[in-house]
């Protein structure tokens, strides 16, 4: 008979990103053969729920920026402007955690969000499609290894994502 | 003239301008609402032609009473199309025709000369795009629900093209399931940030995420997708509606006159955004079920650092 493996949002969001240094453990499992997973819809909803909300601030932020940016922005000062303009942004945000999301956001994305901000609307336009896509490879029904929603399994809350 | 003559008055002006329009009630109430968004702060007329946003843009239940009251006095008809749609005509000119002050004729007069009644879908997406007091509202109803519902009518069931949900090609009438897609997104980056939207936010972001799968779904071209997206479209005027219910509650939504009835908007609005969760609810799975068959997209390297600096900030904030 085969085993029963219950996924959280954890090893769900795990195997595809590396934020913990869960990646490579967690698409290895993603992987593996012999045993049916389960998740919850729950679990789903929670996991949809958070990338929504990060997707969802950011999009904000993009808006904010093309709205407050100069139009011919100055690439020597440029820096010191996002800087600016994302610590205005940052703190009209009550969430701490979409807080800290979006100073990660810019801190690891600065190049790319820096050549945005510099190129032409097409290129702008696509750095946006990449962030929403990047919230849309949300783990779900394609996910490999698909996870099934479980109506006998307990709910189980994901500690981290909570 | 009393202030309960105004909006009467103001109604057979337009009749008087061109007296043989037959209107749509809500094309009245939109070019009222011109008028009044026209005339100076302090007019006196302006002041008695209250309005509210709500489902269809902005109301005003004064010019709805009066519409009734001219209809009984049979200075109105109502005449119906073969399509259903019930307008409204001059009947009769009344016997003593009653006047408003100049500055409304002349507005009036404008507006009504530049209406084009075969088009009134154009001048009530300008009041959207002009008037509409949050940015949310045109960008969804104009640059969403509206091609949307061309994009649903320009395919119908059981229409097979080679790919029939994304025609692309430059002609603007056809909108495809990127544009969509992109307008639907545009709208989330400019939701109502007030403490009376936040459960509505919440929704609304969920409906995205449902829809965004829904798209993908439409653009594999499953056999399923003419009924995801169908099921998208309804989602999106639920949406809609539960969002007309809570605007016209906040300030720059009503005009004072209307301020005694918040406390029932309040009440419907939180009754309305009960009802929407289950749906969105339903919906989402719905769209999920449907997925199921789309095998994964593989994010590139960008796409994967963009997530991981998202979730990663996420959980240390």
């Amino acid at each position: 008979m085969a085993s029963h493996h219950f996924l959280d949002a954890n090893i769900l969001i795990g195997s595809l990103v590396e934020w913990d240094g869960q990646h490579r453990r967690t698409h290895r499992y993603m992987q593996q053969g012999g045993f049916r997973r389960h998740t919850s819809e729950r679990v789903h909803r929670e996991c949809t729920g958070v990338l929504g909300r990060l997707r969802r601030t950011i999009l904000q932020y993009l808006e904010y920026m093309e709205r407050n940016l100069p139009a011919c922005p100055d690439p020597l000062t440029l820096d010191r402007t996002i800087d600016r303009l994302t610590d205005r942004r940052v703190e009209s945000l009550a969430s701490r955690q979409e807080r800290g999301a979006l100073r990660s956001f810019v801190r690891k994305n600065r190049e790319d969000f820096r050549n945005a901000v510099l190129g032409t609307e097409e290129e702008r336009q696509a750095f946006r499609r990449d962030v929403i896509g990047a919230v849309k490879a949300v783990p779900g029904p394609g996910l490999p290894g698909r996870p099934r929603r479980s109506g006998t399994l307990p709910h189980l809350l994901p500690r981290r994502l909570r | 003239m009393s202030a309960s003559e105004v909006v009467p008055r103001l109604i057979q002006q337009i009749y008087q301008v061109r007296p043989d329009l037959k209107l749509p009630k809500t094309a009245i109430h939109k070019i009222l609402f011109r008028v009044r968004a026209t005339l100076p702060e302090n007019d006196w007329e302006r002041r008695h032609l209250p309005f509210y946003w709500y489902k269809y843009g902005p109301y005003s239940e004064v010019v709805e009473s009066s519409l009734d009251t001219l209809k009984i006095q049979g200075i109105l008809r109502e005449e119906k199309t073969q399509t259903g749609k019930t307008l409204f005509a001059l009947n009769a000119r009344p016997a003593v025709p009653g006047s408003v002050c100049e500055d409304a004729s002349v507005v009036v007069g404008r507006i009504v000369r530049e209406l084009d009644p075969y088009n009134i879908e154009a001048f009530v997406n300008r009041i959207y795009r002009n008037h509409a007091p949050y940015e949310f509202m045109p960008r969804y109803r104009v640059d969403y629900l509206a091609p949307f519902k061309n994009c649903l009518a320009s395919h119908p069931k059981g229409q097979r093209t080679l790919n029939q949900w994304h025609p692309g090609g430059d002609d603007p009438e056809t909108p495809d399931i990127d544009r969509l897609e992109d307008a639907l997104y545009r709208c989330e980056a400019v939701l109502v940030e007030e403490p009376l939207f936040e459960r509505f936010n919440e929704e609304f972001t969920a409906y995205v995420s449902g829809a965004g799968k829904a798209f993908d779904i439409a653009r594999k071209d499953e056999s399923n997708a003419y009924s995801v997206i169908k099921a998208t479209y309804a989602s999106a005027w639920e949406t809609w509606y539960a969002f007309a219910g809570g605007v016209r509650i906040l300030d720059e939504g009503h005009d004072a006159y209307y301020n005694g009835r918040l406390g029932r908007w309040k009440q419907e609005y939180r009754e309305a955004l009960a009802a929407l969760v289950p749906k969105m609810s339903a919906y989402n799975r719905y769209v999920r079920e449907s997925a199921r068959r789309i095998p994964p997209r593989e994010p590139d390297e960008r796409k994967k650092r963009i997530l991981s600096s998202l979730v990663e900030g996420y959980l240390s904030g």
